[in-house]
């Protein structure tokens, strides 16, 4: 990994406000693969269920429940990988995801509809077997409305693992919303400490937020 | 948001590691089956009782590095977590040519145990790694 590389990696975490949003690890994976995904925090709960066609493209639904912004939204997911740089001892990763389908709920209002969503996000990650950094920026729009959000991760492994043992990561997680509504509850920044766990094909995180919320993460792929 | 909580839970419970690995392992047995040549990881001893304290990559590997003049060492560049190498076991492991596979983080290797009589070119070995999303640094034939 160069250190051009790392540098451009840091000033996209920094351009991005220090964001980076969800934690989707490894959102597009080997051909013909499927990926189930549930994310589960701070008033937000998505399943992500895709399917790789090619080794930069992911194709899936997701349906995301956004407890302060009270709707649900339902649409497709496209992950494209733009680029991969593997290098001998790490590799880093630029992604960008699409989305676009249905938001439905109250909005807050009282009232009952459902509006056209979409949401583009661009995500960077650097890792090698003992640490790991990552960082993402996203908009959501839902008719009338558009959301920024930003977060970022870094990560250190206690131990390096060997393939098919347990795997574990300290991590730490910081969102920045600069839209969130905090006479609903929510926070502009919020940072969350987690533990990463991986085996075999499945991986499962779980923290606690800086606004009194769990995280728990599951990542299956098949 | 009850039901997505419902069914993490229920995938949690699937997918734990045990059912995980029995699954792969049962998968594997019936991938060897296929090709009339079974390679049972769990049962297949070679009479020095280790075998039932390995895990099925260990003893894949320790069966590979037996197989003397079927197999191909390749260093991968890229390949820094399990995840990774994972993508790499399932992609050669389609190749109709490749018995099994054997990986290493710590050297970033990807050993292949070639079938009887099988053979894959350095171009097809390549191709495959690529289409994992990985690149080949080298090659070393045994």
């Amino acid at each position: 990994m160069s250190s051009r590389l790392v540098g451009a990696l840091c000033a996209l975490g920094a351009a991005a406000g220090f964001s980076l949003t969800i934690s989707e690890a490894r959102p597009v994976s080997y051909p013909e693969a499927w990926t189930v995904q549930t994310f589960n925090e701070a008033e937000r709960n998505a399943l992500l269920i895709h399917y790789t066609t090619t080794p930069k493209a992911a194709y899936g639904f997701r349906v995301e429940d956004r407890g302060y912004d009270d709707h649900v939204f339902y649409g497709g997911q496209h992950n494209r990988l733009l680029k991969r740089w593997n290098a001998p001892d790490s590799q880093a990763n630029l992604y960008l995801k699409l989305g676009a389908g249905v938001a439905a709920g109250d909005f807050n209002t009282g009232d009952t509809e459902s509006k056209a969503a979409g949401f583009a996000q661009i995500a960077a990650d650097w890792e090698n077997r003992h640490v790991f950094f990552s960082a993402a920026a996203g908009t959501y729009a839902v008719e009338g409305a558009m959301m920024t959000e930003q977060s970022a991760r870094i990560g250190v492994a206690p131990y390096a693992a060997e393939f098919g043992a347990l795997h574990t990561w300290v991590m730490v997680q910081v969102d920045h919303r600069p839209d969130a509504d905090e006479t609903l509850g929510a926070e502009e920044l919020t940072v969350t400490p987690l533990l990463r766990f991986f085996k075999g094909p499945a991986l499962m995180e779980i923290g606690y937020s800086s606004n009194d919320e769990p995280l728990f993460n599951f990542t299956y792929r098949f | 948001m009850k039901l997505i909580t419902t069914l993490t839970a229920s995938i949690v419970l699937l997918a734990s590691p045990a059912f995980a690995q029995d699954h792969q392992d049962h998968q594997d047995h019936q991938d060897h089956g296929d090709h009339g040549e079974k390679h049972e990881h769990e049962t297949h001893d070679h009479g020095d009782g280790h075998h039932e304290d390995m895990t099925s990559d260990e003893m894949a590997a320790t069966e590979i590095e037996a197989a003397e003049g079927r197999t191909v060492t390749v260093k991968v560049n890229g390949m820094v977590c399990d995840f990774c190498a994972r993508s790499l076991t399932k992609v050669l492991k389609k190749k109709d040519a490749v018995e099994d596979v054997a990986i290493s983080l710590e050297d970033k290797t990807v050993t292949i145990l070639l079938k009887e009589g099988s053979a894959m070119s350095d171009e097809e070995i390549e191709k495959a790694v690529k289409n994992a999303g990985y690149n080949l640094a080298a090659i070393e034939r045994a």
